[in-house]
């Protein structure tokens, strides 16, 4: 596939010290001709589109030529909106074994002050992985306690955090639980509502200092003076309590779903939720409150064991038809490329695919307030866009351009580069 | 990870050795001595057998014997009458297998062994050799007592342990010293798929595997000691294992082996190993047999059922609504779809439930012979699960004869034990209605020829106004913790409002924790510890001398926690 | 010739098999996709008692058969999974570098649910399989999805031939030598461990060999351990072995060479794709993830494009799951090969029919819709290595197993009797289960190996 690339004289990172010469992503002006162009907010249309200036100049028939622009024929071919994936921890995390590489989880239940932005690293070899499949723009969250931190909103190019942020933060919680945490959660229910009563208790007290701290720090403004003690806790919280801002909620249970909504309506908060692989039980809750939802992995295991195979497949779909806002994630580290295929099964269980797309792509974008920059093919948006031979939810497609904040990124990653080196060992078995 | 040491850690600190004070081992020697231990039962329902009943009969024990019984015996001088008009004489029952009367062992620190793959056999649970004498030891666990009151007159007791625990011994449920009480010694292997702690045998798979080296490897032995035994020339020494010697009578087919499979995959895995191996084999505290019926009915196994079975539902079920009721706080329309759906597991739910409850019915109808285990079964709820037995489609017939005449043949006492025939040991009850009747009550007991009268227990007041009952003394108890068992003391002092609770470990017995937020409303006691900053809440149900609950720690999660009063206090 | 042999190993199967359950279907008219013939159209499936009678055009079948309409939809050999630790209550016996005596089969689940989601993905054969604490661990067993039955004694594959997995790299390094300061903590501990092995297998048959003959009078010691390793030197089991890097690949294939042992595959090898000429030349197959990697260290320098590399390069090639999610899907998994190497629709559906079947020499069997093979059929709504295709009809052994008609939501068979509805969600994000007891003593077992922050047990 990448034999365009083949002048890459490769040599494996880690195996050897040598340099190594690597295609470097291109900012400049780019013409994209005769391409079917999937916008999503406007439809489907047959033409060109014009990358310049970091952002998409214009759609229609372009008849601009030069020097400086670089001509791509897509005749044949495909433009999506770079894939939004509403919720991983790309880049947080460089082997999964190895704690000293994960930097997502930091000690404590209250910690919403930890920064996700602050530890993401714009090296890390999962992010050439991810895009390549086409995901331009990822939620990287935290882990953890009640409130475990801030997730940030990232484009996956960039050389520095600062470069790659999307414009979107957000506190994120997980409301308590009252599942079973695991298949070795030994807990009777008796005990499992009991931690799940301490842990809303805990909530709630949080939740009052919060609200007194907000009162305090209001009154502390109006007569022009400062709180003098230092605390980065409800520093962070004030946006969400104010309603300034989302929190995001992880919450998943049908029940716990429902005393989420409850909860977040009695302390008058906006709020993002995410998880939801029960939403389907409960979807008139859930559109009585309004509340935006960010789930999956659509591929994953039901639950319970006595619900039907299919549910998580189709748990995206029947909060949709319910008129939920629905947008798709992975959950993932190093495998959040699977964000299309994940949609695609969504899209195969009863969301279609123009809502699937829509999953990954503006829904996400306006959940996080990002639609007037991200999510569609629109003039005037960034232009994070791919070019692909057919419908980038089959496996068969292939990706061929791709391009985050104007840059054309080649379509390089570790996995494609070993596959370019050890297709054809040379030697082979003999020497 | 640092859970699990922080989580082994806090438990050895909670546990602790104690020293065993024997404050109340003594008999109490004031009493009075029996003047007789002739007794002469008059006018009574006698059930001789399993539909055999004679009326109007009268029975004369003498010398721990059924001495005669007929409708016109006559009354020896010496004999203490028991008015049994309108009563009904049982046989005494038979337990076909079960702890009953051996301790819980006490759990002391928790074995190392420097390599798990290799560990001494009696840490991995490998004792066929040991037996019932040595289990019990001075003196008989007070389950003796609790069955003995239930209508039995009979055990087949097996040793606690893990894999292979030891030999199986059958006992009278006299009061008499341990060793008189012993009917017939040495009759069984109890073979279990139960797992050492960390160490090999580790597994259900492990077990498996290694149960077929130790057998096989006993048959080789068994067979060269025996042609050294005719011919020792020019043969090296058979090298002596205490384990597989104890194993020799097993693969020369002269015991069977009781191998407990509650599940129905432990009863394929005791046919797998049968199948291979070839012993005799009794399949033992089968709950969930009846997927397996066909198989276990074609190659005529023995067959003990498990006296255990689910939680009655009705209770249940209203309980469970009422409290979804509360936690979903239904109010909007939305609750039909969720109800067919808890309704439709409700109803799966019942199924199996009846499913457990009629496996005796299924098993008399396709008429398999099978005996009663008490094995993990609570003594007070022995005799309300053989009704709702009999109620789930089991004639009285066949539940009489599995807890008499088949663990009679089964266990090979049936010329002393399973009847009331004259010559039989004079083991059997005296109950006011029939048995299966709802509110019967055994009003008297004969255990080795040696009558008791059984007081009727005083019913407790129901409605949460038992507070005021006294579980003062110390409790030992053990808890559960996955791979390993912990134990300790509980010590409670004082009632009502004034009693205080304090708590040790093995591991350090002098350091007693003072108990918080103690709550008891006459059955269900809940209190909490904190040990380093951790708390621990323990919520247990006091039946008698006994207790089960749990402990729940944390996030950690919850561990079983059993226990029993140590000594009553005077 | 080869029909012959299929038939007569079936005519085997039926006289040497246990009252298995068959059954008779008659698919109509749809895609068939032979794996071994070519893609025929409009083309009937006809399984009878159990065995795949015709494969033809306008077949009809006996009254009693029941009829599948297939118009418009694909039909499949059942997909085989070479790899999962579905239906299984244990998976490792930790305690020792060497458990080659014990054998999953005994610990079988035939109440998992995750059998019947197996099926629902189109999978009528996985191979369940020891876990991979050990150097050498346990036998491990090839089962039939016949969901359904409570007798664990119905999933076996009768007559599928013995397995036995092997692990090389950090999962036993990390039990042993970093858990108990036990050889094996590096990768030359590993390969003595084999090397022993063997030699001691060696010894052990030449003593039983002697015992036999009546040449030495004492029997020595049976162990279960070593009769396994001798009938492994014997080639009389096939070595499935968890491995990663290159340079254990290549060390294992010197040790097997050393020993004459040749029937092995080599499991996950994440990085197979680097010796691709060696493992074909030595005959190995491999069974990998379709793009699982980075979850530690050993599979860091991994690629997805790995499954292409491999078969392109001639070595027997499947994609596996590991996984009771996964194992849903792995007609999607397989497809992923046609994104990374862009390999044609018959060699990734290779990878999850044929392949698996000669990996796990059952290749007689099952693995490809021909005369006299199992009726073992997997139907789609369209081409299964479309994202938007359902699997609808799954069958074994002519019996439907899995219907998205007919079937009811809750398909558990064992039920808790004293159950409790409302609280049976298990929350399954990453996080939490890191939190849980697991660790405790679950470390011991799978907890640390591996993807520990997930239910993945690879």
């Amino acid at each position: 596939m990448n034999k365009i690339y083949i002048w890459v004289v490769l040599v494996l990172v880690g195996l050897s010290g040598q340099a190594q010469m690597v295609e470097k992503s291109k900012k400049g002006t780019f013409l994209l001709k005769d391409a079917t162009l999937h916008t999503i907010t406007q439809g489907i249309i047959q033409g060109d589109l014009l990358v310049r200036d970091g952002r998409i100049a214009e759609i229609g028939i372009i008849n601009e030529s030069g020097a400086s622009i670089e001509i791509i024929d897509c005749s044949g071919k495909h433009v999506y909106p770079g894939f939004i994936d509403g919720g991983t921890t790309l880049g947080l995390s460089e082997v999964g074994s190895i704690s000293l590489t994960q930097d997502y989880r930091e000690l404590g239940d209250f910690t919403p002050h930890m920064q996700a932005l602050t530890a993401v690293n714009p090296n890390s070899v999962s992010i050439p992985v991810t895009r390549t499949n086409g995901v331009t723009t990822v939620i990287a969250k935290t882990a953890g306690g009640l409130f475990p931190g801030t997730a940030a909103l990232i484009n996956l190019h960039g050389y520095t955090p600062g470069q790659m942020y999307a414009g979107f933060k957000g506190v994120q919680m997980n409301f308590p639980s009252s599942g079973k945490r695991g298949r070795w959660d030994r807990r009777t229910p008796e005990e499992i509502k009991k931690d799940g009563d301490k842990a809303m208790k805990k909530l709630n007290d949080i939740w009052d200092k919060a609200v007194q701290y907000a009162a305090i720090d209001s009154a502390a403004n109006a007569s022009q003076q400062k709180i003098s003690d230092y605390n980065p806790q409800m520093e962070a919280l004030l946006p969400i309590v104010r309603g300034e801002a989302p929190l995001l909620v992880e919450v998943n249970k049908d029940i716990d779903i429902k005393n989420a909504i409850k909860w977040l309506e009695k302390n008058k908060l906006k709020a993002i939720f995410t998880g939801v692989s029960e939403g389907f039980r409960v979807t008139e809750e859930l559109l009585k409150s309004g509340i935006p939802v960010i789930t999956g992995p659509v591929l994953s295991v039901p639950g319970r064991t006595s619900a039907r195979y299919d549910v998580s497949y189709k748990n995206p779909s029947i909060m949709l038809k319910a008129g939920i806002k629905v947008a798709i994630r992975t959950n993932e580290t190093e495998n959040v490329r699977n964000l299309p295929f994940n949609a695609g099964f969504a899209a195969t269980y009863g969301m279609g695919v123009e809502e699937a797309l829509k999953a990954i792509t503006i829904t996400p974008a306006e959940i996080f307030g990002v639609e007037n920059q991200l999510g569609s093919l629109e003039k005037g948006k960034i232009a994070n866009l791919f070019v692909s031979d057919g419908d980038p939810f089959e496996m068969k497609t292939e990706i061929q351009y791709l391009f985050i904040n104007g840059y054309k990124v080649p379509i390089e990653s570790r996995h494609t580069l070993l596959y370019d080196e050890f297709l054809e060992r040379d030697p082979g078995v003999k020497r | 990870m640092t859970h699990s040491n922080h989580l082994r850690r806090v438990f050895s600190l909670l546990l602790f050795c104690f020293l065993w004070v024997c404050t109340g081992a003594a008999q109490n020697s004031d009493d009075a001595k029996e003047v007789t231990t002739t007794y002469f039962i008059k006018n009574a329902f006698v059930v001789q057998k399993p539909g055999t009943l004679l009326p109007n009969t009268s029975i004369l024990i003498k010398g721990g014997l059924i001495h005669s019984l007929g409708p016109n015996i006559e009354v020896p001088f010496d004999a203490k009458v028991v008015d049994a008009d309108s009563m009904y004489v049982y046989a005494g029952f038979i337990d076909a297998c079960s702890h009953t009367g051996i301790a819980q062992q006490e759990q002391k620190d928790r074995p190392r062994v420097k390599d798990p793959g290799n560990p001494p056999k009696h840490l991995a649970g490998i004792t066929p050799q040991n037996t019932v004498r040595n289990a019990i030891g001075e003196k008989l666990d007070k389950s003796m007592k609790d069955m003995r009151e239930l209508g039995f007159g009979f055990v087949h007791v097996i040793p606690r342990g893990r894999m292979l625990p030891g030999q199986g011994s059958v006992l009278s449920t006299g009061n008499g010293k341990p060793e008189q009480t012993l009917i017939k010694e040495n009759i069984s292997q109890f073979a279990q798929f139960k797992p050492a702690r960390r160490m090999f045998p580790a597994t259900t798979i492990g077990v498996m595997s290694q149960f077929r080296d130790l057998y096989k490897n006993a048959e080789y032995s068994n067979a060269y000691l025996k042609s050294y035994n005719l011919d020792p020339k020019g043969l090296e020494r058979p090298k002596h294992s205490e384990e597989l010697a104890a194993l020799f009578p097993v693969v020369n087919l002269q015991m069977p082996i009781f191998f407990y499979a509650p599940r129905v995959k432990d009863v394929n895995r005791a046919l797998i190993l049968n199948q291979e191996l070839g012993f005799n084999l009794v399949l033992t505290g089968v709950r969930q047999g009846w997927p397996l019926m066909d198989e276990i009915n074609g190659n005529n196994h023995g067959v003990v059922l498990s006296l255990h079975l689910p939680e009655k539902i009705e209770d249940k079920s209203k309980k469970e609504e009422k409290k979804e009721e509360k936690e979903e706080d239904k109010k909007e329309g939305d609750e039909k779809e969720e109800s067919a759906e808890t309704k439709m597991l409700r109803e799966k739910k019942k199924k199996s439930h009846d499913e457990y409850v009629g496996q005796a019915a299924l098993f008399e109808k396709r008429g398999l012979v099978f005996s009663f285990s008490s094995l993990d079964t609570k003594a007070k709820d022995i005799r309300s699960n053989i009704l709702r037995m009999v109620e789930g489609g089991l004639s009285e017939r066949g539940a009489l004869a599995a807890l008499t005449t088949n663990p009679a043949t089964l266990l090979g006492i049936s010329n002393v034990a399973g009847t009331i025939e004259q010559g039989k040991i004079a083991n059997l009850f005296v109950s006011d209605k029939p048995y299966f009747d709802e509110d019967a009550k055994i009003r008297f007991m004969v255990n080795d020829g040696v009558l008791t009268e059984i007081e009727e227990k005083k019913k407790k007041k129901k409605g949460g106004s038992n507070e005021n009952v006294s579980i003062e003394g110390e409790w030992k108890y053990n808890v559960e913790i996955p791979g390993n068992t912990q134990s300790g003391l509980i010590v409670v002092e004082g009632k009502g409002d004034d009693m205080k609770i304090k708590v040790n470990s093995d591991e350090d017995p002098a350091d007693f924790t003072d108990a918080t937020s103690i709550d008891f409303d006459g059955k269900n006691l809940t209190f909490e510890i904190l040990v380093e900053g951790i708390s621990y809440a323990i919520d247990i149900n006091i039946e008698g001398s006994e207790f089960e609950g749990n402990v729940s720690v944390g996030e950690f999660g919850s561990f079983p926690m059993t226990g029993n009063l140590k000594d009553s206090p005077e | 010739m080869k029909k012959y042999i299929a038939s007569l190993s079936a005519l085997l199967m039926c006289l040497s098999g246990m009252a298995q359950e068959m059954g008779s279907v008659l698919i109509k008219n749809g895609t068939v996709l032979t794996i071994t013939d070519g893609i025929k159209n409009n083309t009937d499936v006809w399984i009878k008692n159990g065995k795949i009678k015709e494969i033809g055009q306008n077949l009809s079948a006996d009254r009693s058969t029941e009829i599948v309409d297939a118009k418009g939809k694909f039909v499949m050999p059942g997909i085989i999974d070479a790899h999962s630790h579905i239906a299984l209550e244990t998976v490792n016996e930790s305690t020792n570098p060497i458990t080659s005596e014990v054998f999953v089969g005994d610990g079988l689940d035939p109440q998992d649910v995750a059998i019947y989601r197996a099926l629902a993905g189109g999978v009528t054969i996985s191979h369940a399989m020891h876990g991979s604490a050990n150097a050498v661990g346990g036998e491990c067993e090839t089962i039939k999805h016949r969901y359904g039955t409570w007798d664990p004694d119905d999933l076996r594959m009768q007559g599928a031939p013995r397995t036995i997995k092997f692990a090389l790299g950090e999962n036993p390094m990390r039990v042993h030598g970093e858990g108990r300061n036990i050889t094996p903590s590096t990768r030359m501990g590993i390969e003595q461990v084999f090397r022993k092995a063997f030699a001691e297998g060696r010894i052990y048959k030449k003593e039983w060999d002697d015992f036999n003959s009546g040449k030495t009078k004492t029997p020595p010691v049976y162990s279960r351990r070593m009769e396994t390793i001798r009938d492994i030197l014997d080639g009389e089991i096939i070595i499935h072995c968890h491995s990663y890097r290159a340079d254990e690949i290549l060390m294992l294939m010197n040790v097997l060479s050393d020993f004459g042992v040749d029937k092995i595959c080599f499991q996950h090898v994440n990085e197979g794709f680097k010796v691709a000429p060696e493992l074909a030349e030595f005959g190995a197959g491999a069974s990998v993830f379709s793009d699982w990697w980075a979850y530690k260290f050993e599979v860091y320098y991994s690629t997805a494009y790995n499954a292409a590399i491999l078969a392109r390069n001639g070595v027997i090639t499947s994609i596996n799951s590991d996984s009771g999610e996964l194992i849903r899907h792995l007609y999607h998994e397989a497809a992923k090969t046609q994104r990374y190497g862009d390999l044609t629709d018959n060699e990734a559906l290779r990878l999850i029919t044929i392949n698996p079947a000669i990996q796990l020499g059952i290749d007689e069997r099952v693995g490809s819709l021909e005369v006299g093979k199992d009726g073992d059929v997997a139907i789609f709504s369209g081409h299964p290595l479309s994202i938007y295709s359902i699997p609808e009809i799954t069958i074994v052994d002519g019996i439907i197993r899995f219907d998205i008609e007919n079937d009811p939501d809750d398909m558990r068979i064992d039920i808790d009797p004293e159950e409790k509805f409302n609280d049976s969600y298990i929350e399954l994000d990453a996080e939490d289960e890191d939190r849980c007891m697991q660790d405790v003593f679950h470390e011991l077992f799978f907890g640390a190996l591996g993807k520990s922050h997930t239910l993945h047990k690879h």
